[in-house]
């Protein structure tokens, strides 16, 4: 539950974001996320890897799709790919890897600051 | 161990952040560039237009409307002239921006600040060349002139309200692609892209290479291979023309000797194709007895095209046609009342001087049996991930020193001053404002007063009938032979004395032959009373042309358009029965007879789905390396005879010694020759085939590709179908080739039409960035309407209205 509050979270932060500030505002709201939201590494990394990943991979593909490609594909070519669906594909797993490492370093920063369960500090 | 835990995700994240912001080698910020909101996704446009509807514009005094028509065409519609330029400055650059600036660049010496050292070479010499220079004097020019500073300011003010509103995500790709900003637009830029398009098309000349031609050949064989005029030649004034002026006269100083120094390095040459076809033909020959008149520009083949098309309406002007992205107004086109179109005026106007100077503190040079001194102007180049370079450049009164030791570097003997008439200032743009306004004949002679260079030749036609062809700029006044060579810059007698007056340019109107053309050609014929020049004038597209107009009667628009993708090739013409009388078929193989009868059954058309003409195209140039191998095999730069003369001697001089291949023991005959190049052709083009999987085509042979500024290859365009190629009307080579067809009817209402290889969008991801090309390539049109009012415009998919904003 709290894997899937926490991506929700981060799509949706990243998205507004993304809408008035540089890209790289989608990596504070993915730390934030994982800082505010207690879980596992794991499932943190993943939630930031499946947020902005899907986030990025299914808005690039719209417009690949709705623009025919007629961009993408120039834009493959010219790192000697064939089609413009590798850079949606690209821009996918790159955003998947901000996200992944945002979040994780956002979940081991409250890390710091919270003691094992066993003293109870949080619970 | 929790802080381990949280710092090594946070290095990767960080170094992610940071590693996808910057720009590593050809590899642009990946972050940046691939985020879907506002990296190159952003730019997918395909047919949606992107442009702000209703802008609050500052600056405008009335509102101002945009209809943008089914190809893109702005139709702007303003109240005032200051509003039209403004809106003018502002949508092309909302179309045009990446080019405009690169384009201003390169005029600048300024491209390593955006792609680095490798540009530096090129850099040194648009300044050394005084490119800068010369812009910098004809923008003080026009913007204290009080008609067109004005209108200037308003341009740039324009250009630059866009340039503000933009953000990353609106960037043009190339930004965002080579990673760097857009700079304010100023008025020098538009000086500058002026002084680009007098490089292109007045940047040349081979002074030096003529020099070394002169020392290696003697004068007499000099004079034998490279003629000032032809035989049978056909200049742009008929020669019909009488002079009926008081010629101004210079006398040839009593001992010319023209120093036989030069730069040992080639020079950089603007494309030698860079020409164009114009002409005008009058009601007497016209199928509705009203005018006609058509231009089609032949430049390098890029994309986003060297033209924007627009349609510019203010109570004073209803003006429609090609613009250059930077530059005020119409340079091509028609209005209510008139239509005109140019080429280019084929006259050397640069010429080199030898400087010595006294000493190498390079104070001072010799000049009259004094010293005179000169100026010394430091050069900072950036350079984009190098340190900035700092280059001295000296000025003399002939103007800057091109070539010194420090560049291009022969010895220090070997300092050579440039004096070309782009150094001088000159209001270009009055004659563009006032050609836009013109309603008759004296309004266009007027409005020609303005332009200097790049000297052209200015085709008129109007609704009163009347037709004209002015070869039209500033050229010098030059004694028998001026500036051919590079000449001795001590003595004063090889200044030139001045120019010819405006009034005693050749010209002519109305002439009894019912049309007027021009094609690069000689542009009058001896009896000129002043000396002009130039090292190679075109002589087959004119004389094909002239040829066709002769014998048109009744001619219809669709003449016209037949006329401009006329693909006739007459030099091939002109040679290729001799070579093929010396072929013997007997002695070939398969191939060749395959190549022999194609030949032999050509009809000279170089259509697209011919296979002739490939075998012509090698077959000619492997003979013209033959013939003049002597020139290309010397470790000297020189040029090699232009081609009315190799004809000449293929046809007349049996016995010409350069006949002979050097590094061969058999003495050849002009029949090895053939036989060779034959040969050659043929392996060629089954080579070619063998390493293509086309058809074997001449448009595929040719492979016509229109490039992109930047030369990223997915962002241009190969392999387009279309015959033609240099020296035929339609002058489509592989890289070159009519970078605007126009033909304006001047019957009531007048009726336009027109096309160009690109489309009205720079941007690669728009679908209007290069859907003309199809058109163009299949020699169709699009009608070009300039209606006075808007509410009678057709096709409209996009309207942008701009609105004064409060004060």
């Amino acid at each position: 539950m709290r894997f899937i509050i926490r991506t929700i979270i981060i799509v949706i932060a990243s998205h507004f974001s993304l809408l008035y500030f540089p890209w790289w505002s989608m990596a504070i709201c993915a730390f934030f996320a994982g800082a505010i939201i207690d879980g596992k590494n794991l499932s943190t990394f993943f939630s930031g890897f499946l947020g902005l990943g899907f986030l990025w991979l299914i808005q690039s593909f719209i417009i690949h799709n709705d623009s025919a490609g007629i961009l993408s594909n120039k834009i493959a070519a010219l790192f000697s790919l064939s089609d413009g669906v590798y850079m949606v594909i690209i821009t996918g797993v790159l955003a998947g890897l901000v996200g992944g490492f945002s979040t994780l370093s956002g979940f081991r920063f409250r890390k710091l600051f919270t003691r094992d369960k066993s003293r109870g500090v949080y619970r | 161990m929790n802080f381990i835990k949280f710092i090594f995700p946070f290095i990767i994240s960080l170094a992610l952040v940071i590693g996808l912001n910057n720009k590593w080698g050809q590899i642009p910020p990946l972050g940046k560039f691939l985020d879907p909101y506002n990296g190159f996704w952003a730019n997918s446009e395909n047919k949606d237009i992107s442009f702000e509807e209703n802008i609050s514009f500052d600056g405008l005094n009335e509102t101002v409307s945009i209809y943008y028509d089914s190809i893109l065409v702005p139709h702007v519609y303003a109240s005032n002239d200051h509003d039209l330029y403004m809106t003018q400055g502002y949508v092309t650059a909302q179309n045009r921006l990446w080019q405009m600036e690169f384009q201003t660049h390169a005029s600048a010496g300024r491209v390593s600040e955006i792609i680095g050292k490798d540009a530096l070479d090129f850099d040194r010499y648009q300044r050394r060349n005084g490119l800068l220079y010369g812009a910098e004097k004809a923008v003080k020019l026009m913007t204290d002139d009080p008609t067109i500073g004005p209108y200037l300011d308003a341009y740039t003010a324009g250009i630059n309200q866009y340039i503000a509103s933009l953000d990353y995500k609106d960037l043009p790709i190339e930004y965002k692609l080579l990673n760097y900003k857009p700079e304010d637009w100023t008025n020098l830029k538009s000086g500058l892209l002026l002084k680009y398009m007098a490089n292109d098309l007045a940047g040349g000349d081979s002074d030096a290479e003529n020099t070394q031609l002169l020392k290696m050949l003697g004068k007499e064989r000099f004079d034998f291979l490279f003629p000032d005029s032809y035989d049978d030649f056909d200049p742009v004034i008929p020669k019909s023309r009488e002079w009926d002026f008081e010629t101004e006269t210079v006398e040839r100083p009593d001992s010319v000797s023209f120093p036989l120094v030069f730069p040992d390095d080639e020079a950089t040459e603007p494309d030698p194709q860079n020409g164009s076809n114009n002409w005008t033909v009058h009601g007497s020959k016209t199928a509705t007895g009203k005018p006609m008149l058509a231009n089609d520009p032949h430049l390098g083949l890029n994309l986003p095209s060297i033209w924007y098309v627009m349609h510019l309406n203010s109570p004073s002007v209803n003006v429609f046609g090609s613009t250059l992205p930077g530059a005020l107004g119409v340079i091509i086109g028609f209005n209510d009342s008139v239509s005109w179109g140019v080429t280019n005026a084929t006259r050397d106007v640069r010429d080199w001087y030898h400087i010595t100077f006294k000493n190498a503190e390079k104070k001072e040079y010799r000049y009259n049996g004094k010293w005179l001194k000169t100026q010394r102007v430091i050069q900072e180049f950036k350079i984009r991930g190098s340190e900035n370079y700092v280059d001295t450049i000296y000025y003399t009164h002939h103007g800057p020193i091109v070539y010194d030791k420090t560049f291009r570097p022969g010895n220090s003997k070997t300092n050579f001053a440039l004096r070309w008439t782009a150094h001088d200032p000159s209001n270009e743009q009055m004659t563009v404002h006032l050609l836009n306004r013109a309603k008759n004949y004296k309004d266009y002679e007027k409005a020609l007063t303005y332009w200097d260079c790049p000297a052209q030749n200015f085709a008129y036609a109007d609704v009163h009938g009347d037709i004209a062809l002015w070869i039209n700029g500033k050229f010098p006044l030059r004694w028998e032979e001026q500036g051919k060579f590079i000449m001795d810059g001590s003595r004063a007698d090889m200044d030139w004395a001045g120019f010819i007056p405006r009034e005693h340019n050749a010209y002519m109107k109305n002439p009894k032959q019912g049309y007027l053309s021009s094609a690069n050609q000689i542009p009058v014929d001896a009896t000129y009373p002043y000396y002009h020049y130039d090292r190679g004038y075109e002589h087959y597209r004119n004389r094909r042309l002239n040829q066709k107009l002769e014998t048109l009667e009744n001619i219809t628009v669709e003449d016209m358009m037949r006329l401009q993708n006329d693909n006739f090739w007459l030099m091939a013409s002109e040679i290729l029965p001799n070579i093929l009388d010396s072929l013997n078929r007997n002695n070939m193989n398969e191939a060749e007879k395959i190549a022999f009868d194609a030949l032999s059954n050509w009809n000279y058309m170089a259509d697209q789905a011919a296979i002739a003409p490939a075998y012509f195209e090698i077959l000619w140039n492997d003979l013209y390396r033959n013939l003049w191998d002597e020139f290309y095999d010397t470790d000297k730069s020189v040029r090699k005879p232009e081609l009315p003369v190799t004809l000449q001697i293929l046809k007349d001089h049996p016995d010409e010694k350069f006949i002979d291949i050097l590094n061969t023991d058999k003495k050849e005959k002009i029949t090895d020759l053939y036989r060779m190049s034959f040969s050659s052709a043929v392996d060629s083009v089954e080579n070619w085939k063998s390493t293509n999987e086309k058809e074997l085509t001449w448009s595929n042979f040719k492979n016509t590709t229109i490039q992109h500024l930047a030369r990223l290859a997915p962002f241009s365009t190969e392999n387009i179908q279309n015959g033609g190629n240099k020296h035929i009307l339609n002058a489509t080579s592989g890289r070159h080739g009519p970078s605007w067809r126009m033909v304006v009817s001047l019957e009531a209402p007048i009726k336009a039409y027109g096309v160009y290889p690109g489309g009205q969008s720079g941007n690669p991801g728009s679908y209007y960035y290069d859907n003309l090309i199809k058109s163009w390539s299949n020699g169709e049109y699009y009608e070009l309407e300039n209606k006075s009012t808007a509410s009678d415009l057709k096709n409209i998919i996009f309207t942008q209205t701009l609105t004064p904003k409060a004060k």
